[in-house]
């Protein structure tokens, strides 16, 4: 489903994943029960337009994670189609492939971990460019000053090692080499998330700048909503694999429709103390139950504050509402409206 | 934990069956004519072909490895050429001794290392931490059979405090037990200290001693029951080799075990034996291989709910 | 059985030090602080503030390459430093408490979850082993693990990182302590499961009236569990107030730029977050004078050759700055 615009044919968006299913065969055993699948992302759908940021929210087990390394085509779902720039990668392989992550460049959340501690900062950044055999050595290491540069870093980093930075500044390098290809799309998978608070912003202003400067887009993903706030242009909200809610990013955070929603904006501490102290909280019960068993019906029933009898037989569609975003709950989209002779009983 | 032990109990059975075979594939490429051998020096090449047919070895190769499966799960290991006897009944006659050299050097070994792999990891970079990983190396470095000699040059023969050779005392236990006990105590001192100091490290400790529970329970329920594990891989395996017979140290101390025996029967072409014992030895080692695995289930539930 | 109306936990100019291969590198260089019976204190700071060290020096658990160098510490007017470590072994767990940030490294995974409860129980409050297990699992219902009598005999690694967090909270407050250490509690949860735990502490807090030395870096939680904060950077405090002046009304650089920062739920969306430049400096590398200058937009030339003190600006609000910042930016 497309957000209305006021043009009257919408652009394509850049890329989508459409009604995508991606398995994992889970053989240990913990606390998530015994050796089965796990449907990490379940009929997902959702497009990015060029030059926008969408953020991917949700908690562990929500499928965020999976969804952004389908679209690079690390996993291959086991139905649905990833399309990118109108063309179907779903089953891409070998120099299709190629092409393909060619134009989607990735930015991973451990700045200590994503980076090779033997490799030089020049040689870690100018990696992609000689994996796709692009440009001279001469013509490399020009690209590589002007990455560094881009991202905030002397041109004396190139020459040293990753141990010699902090973490703030891996990333900046880990931003550096996912731009080195010109991608048209950079997923950033919790860019932020082991960097210290006063680093944080550090970085996100350095991809908001670089989205200005670039034309690029963006796919962030995250757990942080206060993050989110801050640079994405639509929300999407998952819970156990699913979208349960995708939204303009004022419209969300202003008026979360979805309970879950609800929940994990009441959830995120507030640095007021106050507002912190006072504010009504939506408190969930329980836990977040097993990806690989998942509840009937809606998946979020069980935690649900307003569950209905509705919700533990039947599983919500994402359907418009007025103001263009999707929700997937029967509270919003009562089953009776679509029904005959249905309702909540 | 029963599913643990049956997957793992129905891969012991094929990994035998691959060890049957491939000891089976191994007397078709050795140079060796069995039916030479058994024959004799100075048999005639009629006499051999007699032998030949007697022993089935002019029928096919699917035939041929069929009935030494059948005979294989039988028990039945063929007849040695040297000495016309049974060759499980050798190996069970020889079998005790090897036990007993074996069973004593896994006590010596653990009574060494251990201690002093525990000692080691816990006063990390201390006197007695440089001392046993010295000590150790050595341990490691020095090939058995030469400290094996050197043992038996200085302490039976020059002072003559042990026996020179056999297994008729207990003091003649003592040498090769301890040529074993010091080179594997090593790498059991090595091992157990640097899992010690790994768990030592750990958040799981701290909290522990956070908890303020006496030291002797922190080490003791805590750092051990952790590191406990590879020790017992470790012993599973060792047991099994040695059960294999040390060769090496059983010629050294020409203790009568199925080791040595093997090694005469090797200079032989004593072809069954050596079969026979190789398949007895790698059953002790995958059975054992088994039986740590399923201690290490009990002792690390994680073990239990993994593959 | 009256109790003192002192403070339950009081640290005097605490130092501590560990040896590098490039000498001694203080990681807390001469803090001060007390917490009262009842009272949360928030010690917030990034990395390399020293904070968790300061929690692991109040145990006496550091590592085996550092060392308190300097200051005091006690407990209801008990001296810890000067302790045996026998007399410091009863003191840590039955006195003081801790919960450590990832419960699945801080919980011994071939232990079950019972034992590991029963064994506090065991050794501060010498109950039989019958005794101890039928209190386990009182506290584990109290701490909101369901099943509780079958949670017992699981391992760790069968439960949901929620619940073996709460798990690691009943093992702190098995044997009932007057302080309780909590170093980034909620980090590694999920935010729906962080706000359940965090009114689990509150919950636990006031019902046996405990000091808590909440440790963290996230100043939303900070702002709702604290009744007073400390900001720590690069080993020193550099500011200390009740909570909400600290947030309306904050005197050092550092908070201020911390609270400008931090990326929030509330308040109005700008077009950039004010990101302090550069980043903390590690313990090595403290920069002379004020540790904070070189980031500091009201750095001025005292700032680089003196470390400031912290001075007191208002009723128990102290901050250590030079530039005595007035207004917030």
């Amino acid at each position: 489903m497309k957000v209305k615009s006021l043009s009257a044919v919408p652009p394509a968006p850049l890329a989508s994943l459409d009604a995508v299913s991606v398995e994992f065969r889970v053989s240990a055993r913990d606390w998530r029960g015994g050796g089965a699948r796990l449907r990490a992302l379940d009929a997902v759908t959702f497009d990015i337009h060029n030059g926008e940021t969408l953020a991917l929210v949700g908690e562990s087990g929500s499928g965020k994670t999976t969804a952004g390394r389908t679209l690079i085509r690390l996993y291959r779902p086991q139905s649905g189609r990833v399309i990118f720039d109108g063309r179907d990668v779903t089953s891409a392989a070998g120099a299709d492939l190629r092409r393909h992550r060619r134009r989607i460049q990735m930015v991973f959340q451990d700045p200590y971990a994503s980076l090779n501690p033997r490799m030089k900062v020049e040689d870690i950044v100018a990696e992609p460019l000689r994996s796709y055999g692009v440009g001279t050595r001469r013509e490399r290491r020009e690209r590589v000053h002007e990455l560094l540069d881009l991202v905030g870093l002397p041109a004396d980093a190139a020459g040293r090692f990753p141990h010699a930075f902090s973490g703030g500044q891996r990333q900046r390098i880990g931003v550096a080499r996912a731009l080195a290809l010109g991608p048209d799309l950079l997923i950033a998978d919790e860019p932020v998330s082991a960097l210290d608070v006063s680093i944080q912003a550090q970085i996100v202003n350095l991809l908001k700048d670089l989205q200005d400067r670039l034309g690029l887009t963006l796919l962030f993903i995250a757990h942080d909503l206060a993050v989110v706030r801050n640079i994405a242009h639509r929300v999407a909200v998952m819970y156990l694999g699913q979208i349960v809610e995708l939204a303009a990013r004022d419209a969300l955070f202003e008026q979360p429709l979805h309970p879950y929603t609800q929940s994990l904006l009441s959830a995120v501490p507030i640095p007021n103390p106050d507002l912190e102290r006072t504010r009504e909280r939506v408190v969930l019960a329980g836990e977040v139950p097993s990806p690989i068993s998942p509840p009937n019906g809606c998946r979020f029933h069980t935690r649900c504050p307003f569950a209905m009898a509705d919700c533990r037989a039947v599983e919500p569609q994402l359907r418009p509402q007025p103001d263009g975003r999707l929700v997937a709950c029967h509270l919003v989209n009562p089953l009776a409206n679509e029904q005959n002779g249905g309702g909540p009983r | 934990m029963a599913r643990y032990v049956a997957r793992r109990l129905a891969w012991t059975v094929v990994v035998l069956w691959a060890i049957a075979t491939l000891t089976f594939a191994a007397t078709f490429l050795s140079p060796v004519d069995p039916a030479k051998s058994f024959a004799g020096l100075r048999a005639t090449h009629h006499q051999i072909q007699v032998v030949r047919h007697q022993f089935g070895l002019d029928r096919p190769v699917y035939v041929q490895y069929e009935r030494y499966l059948g005979r294989v799960i039988r028990g039945d290991l063929g007849t040695s050429y040297e000495y016309s006897t049974s060759v499980g009944q050798m190996v069970m006659t020889a079998l005790p001794k090897t036990a007993v050299l074996g069973f004593s050097g896994l006590l010596v070994e653990l009574v060494i290392g251990l201690p002093l792999g525990l000692l080691a990891g816990l006063h990390r970079g201390r006197l007695a931490d440089r001392v046993v990983l010295v000590g150790s190396l050595l341990g490691v470095v020095i090939p058995s059979f030469v400290l094996g000699f050197v043992l038996l040059y200085l302490l039976a023969f020059k002072l003559g405090w042990f026996p020179l050779g056999g297994s008729d005392s207990f003091s003649a236990l003592v040498l090769p037990a301890i040529t074993l006990g010091i080179a594997g105590g090593a790498w059991y001192a090595r091992m157990l200290r640097s899992t010690v100091l790994n768990i030592v490290g750990e958040d799981y400790v701290r909290l522990a001693r956070a908890k303020g529970l006496p030291e002797r329970v922190v080490i003791g329920r805590h750092v051990l029951r952790n590191a406990v594990s590879p020790i017992i891989t470790m012993i599973a395996l060792d047991l099994g080799v040695f059960l294999g017979g040390v060769l090496v140290i059983e010629r050294v101390f020409a203790w009568p075990g199925i080791g040595l025996q093997a090694w005469e029967a090797l200079e032989f072409n004593d072809i069954p034996v050596v079969m026979g014992t190789v398949l007895i030895a790698a059953t002790f080692i995958v059975l054992l291989n088994l039986m740590a695995d399923v201690v290490n289930a009990i002792i690390d539930p994680r073990v239990r709910y993994s593959r | 059985m009256t109790r003192e109306t002192g403070p339950a936990l009081s640290v005097t100019d605490l130092e501590t030090a560990f040896a590098t291969d490039r000498g001694s590198a203080h990681a807390v260089r001469g803090i001060s602080f007390s917490v009262q019976p009842g009272e949360t204190l928030g010690l917030v700071g990034e990395s390399g503030s020293g904070k968790s060290v300061t929690a692991l020096s109040i145990l006496r658990l550091l590592p085996p390459n550092g060392r308190i160098v300097g200051g005091a510490i006690a407990i209801a007017g008990l001296d810890l430093l000067s302790l045996s470590q026998k007399a410091m072994r009863r003191i840590r767990g039955q006195r003081i408490g801790m919960v450590f940030q990832d419960s699945m490294t801080s919980l011994n995974p071939v232990l079950t979850v019972g034992r590991q409860i029963t064994e506090a129980l065991e050794a501060h409050r010498r109950m039989t082993h019958g005794d101890a297990r039928r209190r386990a699992a009182e506290l584990l219902e109290e701490v909101g693990v369901p099943e509780p009598a079958r949670r017992l005999s699981q391992y760790p690694h069968q439960l949901s990182g929620g619940l073996r967090q709460r798990v690691a909270v009943a093992v702190a407050l098995a044997p009932g302590p007057e302080v309780l250490l909590a170093d980034e509690p909620t980090t590694a949860l999920d935010v729906t499961i962080q706000a359940q735990l965090l009114e689990l502490l509150k919950r636990e807090q006031e019902s046996r009236e405990m000091a808590v030395v909440l440790i963290t870096h996230d100043l939303g939680v900070v702002a709702g569990m604290a009744d007073r904060v400390a900001v720590m950077y690069a080993g020193r405090i550099v500011e200390h107030a009740a909570t909400r002046r600290l947030f309306t009304v904050p005197r050092h650089p550092y908070t201020l730029g911390l609270l400008d920062a931090v990326p929030r739920l509330d308040g109005p969306l700008r077009q950039r977050l004010a990101a302090i430049p550069g980043a903390p400096p590690p313990i090595s590398e403290v920069p002379s004078g004020c540790p904070f200058h070189p980031r500091c937009p009201f750095a001025f030339e005292r700032c680089e050759a003196d470390e400031p003190e912290l001075k007191e600006t208002a009723e128990r609000h102290a901050a250590a700055c030079w530039a005595e910042v007035r207004e917030p930016v």
